[in-house]
């Protein structure tokens, strides 16, 4: 299915299956994906709160245009781009890194503050610093992103954060969500944890920015605001936490949805802050709500629990007959 | 010793909550924490396993120091706990709640993991066939991939007890596991903890206000009051001590 997947992404730009807006509003889906998926396991499966994704997407979006444009041979750039977005993403790992260490030290809604000061640090420091454009934006002339790059990322963003979450590491991630006091004293070493959390949720939005950046073939410092970091809480929200389908069921509504509503003009961005309220009132745990794609758990474990409910199944006759 | 405990003191602003507090667990023993309510037990039991820093004094566990040690190093010692009020992970499965147990055992580095490689998911078969043995001796084992809070209350203390022996603990603390039961599980329980203790050879630390229980099944009892050690000894000695009777009960009472 993956493969298939993936010829598909690769056949839609060699044929021009579909119309090239299509094809550009499904990596915007992609990207979305892989910022939605990243903010779902500190937000979702961790239970914390950090709103300043875009603030990473930033670094990330930014690190790799300067490694196209200003390291990276201009003839050599396409060859090195899943570098550079590599890059992109460890840089934001390295900010994640930083603000990580004070943040953990405390509980509950400092790390809201924390990374929303962030978000508006990042984007100021940008906008002053004028080699990289400053205000102005930077204009990233190569158009590097295209849809088979992003599925593979996608792809792959998926497959790491889905093992990370059903590893031991991931186990700890839930139980920090349940009872943060509880898990240290099983053995979880929470603060270690929520660090590796956290760079992994931060790395691969560094991704998606690199990705997007190399599509927009422009950025700015507007690009990566609070209003960028609320649209993928809501895709988070709407999708439902804890669940990487709902992730991708959110990302991809949210952003056909925008789009497809373009003709309201001004008044489209009413249409995110109603969402989210509406989707409070009436479904506060998102379409997906904790549950999981069967597909999206890892073969042995689907295969194991699979065993286990046979078993009981099995017992269960045995004790009638 | 297993467990030596000496001069412990710590305040919670004007209140003195243990106040030269003194225990020696030797290994292989079952020792009973009572006292009226609000006499510390449960603080003792915090200062154990790092959730509070003491003031002064030194818990060490085979000799060594586990004061300053966070609470998930002091596990790794070898030191488990329930509690109680029960504080399962509600919203996930029985089994998860004991396969989480198995974090400083799993054997597998995150890069490993994030790569689901074989060794990670040999490892996790391993850790899935333990919890399931250990989930077995309980009783569990049939509600495996049920949400932990389906289950009734006497089995929750119960996945407490599994929960913490996942950890393969040296030395098991119990607050108050029969808190909340009816007669005939607090028997039962008994039993179960006694079996426990031989079948995982772990040594056993009990608070618990059921003094029937207690009394039956501890080797020694140390009694506390506003955060002093006011008895130990055998069951007997304690049932008979002037002291002891007073913090109950109020002077001139005798203990059933």
């Amino acid at each position: 299915m993956v493969a298939a997947g993936f010829g598909a992404a690769w056949a839609i730009p060699r044929y021009q299956l579909i119309n090239p807006y299509y094809e550009l509003i499904l990596m915007y889906v992609g990207i979305n994906i892989m910022l939605t998926v990243s903010l779902n396991l500190v937000n979702g499966y961790m239970g914390e709160f950090a709103v300043g994704h875009a603030g990473f997407m930033a670094v990330g979006a930014y690190v790799s245009s300067i490694l196209t444009m200003r390291v990276i041979p201009w003839d050599q750039a396409g060859m090195w781009f899943p570098l550079a977005l590599i890059g992109g993403g460890l840089g934001a790992g390295i900010v994640a890194l930083l603000v990580a260490i004070p943040s953990f030290r405390t509980r509950g809604d400092y790390l809201a503050l924390v990374t929303l000061a962030l978000n508006m640090i990042v984007k100021s420091v940008i906008e002053n610093i004028d080699a990289i454009g400053g205000p102005r934006g930077f204009l990233v002339m190569l158009r590097l992103t295209n849809l088979p790059w992003v599925y593979v990322w996608v792809v792959a963003t998926l497959w790491i954060i889905r093992n990370f979450i059903y590893s031991n590491a991931g186990r700890g991630v839930l139980a920090i969500r349940e009872d943060e006091v509880a898990a240290e004293l099983v053995g979880v070493r929470t603060r270690e944890i929520k660090i590796q959390a956290f760079i992994l949720s931060a790395f691969f939005a560094g991704v998606a920015g690199g990705l997007y950046a190399h599509l927009l073939q422009f950025v700015h410092p507007r690009n990566f605001d609070i209003i960028k970091s609320t649209e993928i809480l809501i895709m988070v929200y709407l999708g439902g936490i804890g669940s990487m389908m709902g992730s991708i069921l959110g990302a991809s509504i949210f952003t056909v949805l925008l789009e497809a509503l373009r003709f309201l003009g001004v008044w489209r961005m009413a249409l995110a802050p109603l969402l989210l309220v509406l989707l409070m009132v009436l479904r506060p745990t998102g379409i997906m709500g904790l549950k999981e794609w069967r597909a999206l758990i890892p073969v042995d474990e689907r295969w194991r629990l699979g065993r286990l409910r046979a078993q009981k199944e099995g017992a269960a006759g045995a004790a009638r007959h | 010793m297993l467990l030596a405990i000496e001069r412990l003191n710590v305040r919670f602003g004007g209140l003195h909550a243990v106040r030269d507090f003194h225990l020696q667990v030797p290994r292989g023993n079952l020792v009973g924490l009572i006292g009226p309510n609000g006499a510390g037990k449960t603080t003792v039991f915090n200062l154990i396993t790092g959730v509070y820093r003491p003031e002064s004094g030194d818990i060490r566990l085979e000799g060594e120091s586990l004061v300053g040690l966070l609470p998930s190093q002091i596990v790794s010692r070898g030191v488990a706990r329930t509690f109680q009020t029960i504080r399962l992970f509600k919203d996930l499965t029985v089994l998860d709640n004991v396969r989480i147990a198995h974090y400083q055992r799993a054997g597998y580095s995150v890069w490993s993991a994030f790569l689901r490689a074989v060794n990670v998911q040999r490892r996790e078969r391993a850790i899935t066939e333990q919890s399931m043995a250990l989930l077995e001796v309980f009783g569990l084992a049939g509600a495996a991939l049920e949400p932990a809070r389906s289950l009734a209350y006497g089995a929750q203390r119960k996945l407490e007890i599994a929960r913490a022996l996942a950890t393969s603990p040296k030395l098991l603390l119990l607050d108050e596991p029969a808190a909340g039961m009816n007669p005939a599980e607090v028997v039962q329980l008994a039993d179960l903890i006694q079996d426990l203790r031989e079948r995982f050879a772990v040594t056993i630390l009990l608070i618990e206000h059921q003094m029937k229980m207690v009394m039956s099944i501890c080797e020694r009892i140390t009694v506390l009051d506003f955060g002093q050690v006011i008895a130990e000894g055998t069951p007997e000695e304690v049932r008979t001590n002037p002291r002891v009777l007073e913090a109950y009960l109020g002077r001139g009472v005798t203990l059933a």
